[in-house]
């Protein structure tokens, strides 16, 4: 039985995640890990990965090309965040440095394939010079007009530079395309709602929702949506604070404990809701509004309850407060 | 009745070889097989069909957990009498057409080519170095007329069916092969004859004919527009409250249907 990614993790972790001290087989374990649960430790694999191919690149098998790749895009992410810091007249990172050997390899065994030439593309990115990634992806595009991977990139680089009414587009375009890809459809919602156009976010959470009706995270986001909705000064109306209590019931109905937020957002909506819900909407079904309230307040002390510390007594005041 | 005692050589020299040649040529058929397949870029129509397809089949089936208002939104978007989604009008497509694509053919004939080839190439190596010998005796006993199959090259009448020649042992390894085959090469291995057989039968004698998408579309518009809007998450707060009440509950599962 093979132990699981957390066991494996929390093994390096008591070595210090010195590679050195791992040794080849749980280095290997940990990257191939790494790679299967598409997880983000850049930090981890920059470290394992790069000794692995310095060190044992012969006894990785089939794994080393994928392990190349894998290096190459977690230095990539780390030589990024450390560029920023980094006075902008200063040379290449050391990070950047290394990954450009790494990619010089990999364009060395597949010189026409067009995965390595979206490394080459990431790699512009990541030194910050977007007209060349994407020209980069342009030309990876001109050879494969549906490759998957060069149009989100084009959309992410759209986003990075700042441009984001062609993002939208692209997306959009995208999404036609392929209407199953939760991140992107989670991308576009991000961006709508970083334009502050709510309808249009709320949109895409329902398609999320169609997507996948069991991730209780879709329902509460889309709480969230309905919620700021209904409770803008404009257009608001208790039709979507009712429909964002039902969503918060629902998110809390699928993930019953600790879900803290679909608590909160109980509380908040059936607060704003206040005494004008009294009368029944149209329809729907007729909850009172007042015993949703108790029901969430008598769920939010419970959960502090449990936790003793300072929060409990803050959230009392605030429940206090909202009750005037 | 007297037991016959096979000769120990034959067991070294026909029995085992046999087993080790169809091995090795099995994992020699896999590369093959692979280093002659393409990729074939797939069809964007097609895709783009496909997907918009499952959108609407996911529309109806997950209806019940967004609010009316989106969900008649969305299904005028589908069913719309004239610009509907699922109400445009596709190229149907030409069975013809496929024949004359030159890949698809070439693709067909290569892989019936890997598949026959190599059997009967091994099917004539054992009947021409290994005939002529009992080789084994399965344990079960089988009516004379299985004695032209089973003892092939063998004209002994009085010999009982049981004891075998090596064309049922080919038989049998080629069919008992696959569990080894598919801990070697790995699950998704090239060489498993019975699913490529199925594959054939599966299609119906028209490998890779597509099916007619108006139809399809115009089936899932209907199942849409009946489909009656049961908004599942309206009884949120009462399951809530109520610790469940079963009721809406099940109502709101049927409709997924």
């Amino acid at each position: 039985m093979e132990a699981s990614l957390d066991e494996l993790l929390s093994q390096a972790h008591k070595r210090g995640n010195e590679p050195a001290r791992l040794g080849f087989e749980l280095c290997r374990k940990i990257v191939s890990g790494l790679r299967e649960a598409r997880a983000s430790r850049p930090d981890l694999v920059r470290r394992i990965g790069a000794y692995l191919l310095d060190h044992h690149s012969s006894r990785l098998g089939h794994e080393l090309w994928a392990t190349y790749e894998q290096v190459y895009v977690a230095l990539l992410l780390y030589g990024k965040s450390a560029g920023q810091q980094q006075r902008p007249d200063a040379k290449m990172p050391e990070d950047l440095a290394a990954a450009q050997e790494y990619g010089n390899i990999l364009s060395a065994q597949f010189p026409e394939s067009l995965r390595v030439k979206r490394l080459d593309g990431m790699l512009w990115e990541a030194k910050g010079m977007y007209d060349m990634a994407m020209k980069e992806y342009d030309e990876i595009l001109a050879e494969d007009p549906h490759n998957i991977l060069a149009t989100k990139r084009q959309i992410a680089l759209c986003r990075a530079r700042g441009k984001t009414a062609e993002a939208v587009s692209r997306l959009n375009k995208y999404l036609e395309m392929v209407c199953s890809d939760t991140e992107a459809w989670l991308q576009l919602a991000a961006i709508y709602l970083n334009a502050q156009q709510f309808k249009r976010a709320a949109f895409c959470m329902e398609e999320l929702i169609l997507i996948n009706p069991m991730n209780y995270l879709y329902h509460l986001r889309y709480a969230d949506i309905m919620f700021t909705i209904g409770s803008a000064d404009k257009g608001g109306g208790t039709e979507q604070l009712r429909i964002a209590r039902k969503y918060y019931a629902h998110a809390l109905d699928l993930k019953p404990h600790n879900n803290l937020r679909a608590v909160y957002g109980l509380l908040l909506a059936a607060a704003a809701l206040g005494p004008s819900s009294a009368k029944g909407a149209k329809g729907s079904t007729k909850t009172d509004n007042a015993e949703v309230f108790t029901y969430a307040r008598t769920q939010l002390i419970q959960l502090y309850a449990d936790r003793p510390g300072p929060m409990a007594k803050m959230v009392d005041g605030m429940l206090s407060s909202l009750l005037e | 009745m007297v037991e016959l005692v096979l000769d120990p050589s034959i067991r070294d020299w026909v029995l085992i070889p046999i087993v080790v040649i169809m091995f090795l040529m099995g994992i020699l058929r896999n590369n093959v097989t692979k280093m002659m397949r393409k990729d074939t870029a797939p069809n964007p129509t097609q895709i783009l069909q496909n997907n918009q397809l499952m959108r609407a089949r996911r529309l109806r089936a997950n209806a019940c957990y967004i609010p009316a208002a989106s969900f008649h939104t969305r299904r005028k978007v589908f069913c719309h009498k004239d610009d509907g989604v699922l109400m445009q009008k596709h190229e149907a497509p030409n069975p013809m057409s496929m024949m004359q694509d030159p890949n698809v053919m070439m693709n067909m004939m290569q892989g019936n080519f890997a598949m026959m080839v190599p059997q009967m190439v091994m099917m004539g190596i054992v009947n021409y170095f290994f005939s002529g010998f009992v080789l084994g005796k399965i344990p079960f006993p089988l009516t004379p007329s299985f004695k032209g199959m089973l003892q092939r090259g063998i004209n002994l009448t009085t010999l009982d069916t049981a004891y075998v020649t090596s064309m049922s042992w080919y038989f049998l390894v080629m069919f008992g092969m696959r569990g080894l085959y598919s801990i070697v090469l790995g699950a998704n291995a090239e060489t498993d004859d019975t699913k490529i057989m199925q594959q054939q039968m599966g299609m119906g004698g028209q490998p890779g004919q597509q099916p007619d998408m108006n139809k399809i579309f115009a089936a899932e518009a209907e199942n849409l527009q009946i489909v009656e809007h049961v908004w599942f998450v309206d009884a949120a707060e009462e399951r809530m409250l109520r610790g469940g009440a079963a009721a809406p509950k099940t109502a709101g599962r049927l409709k997924k249907d």
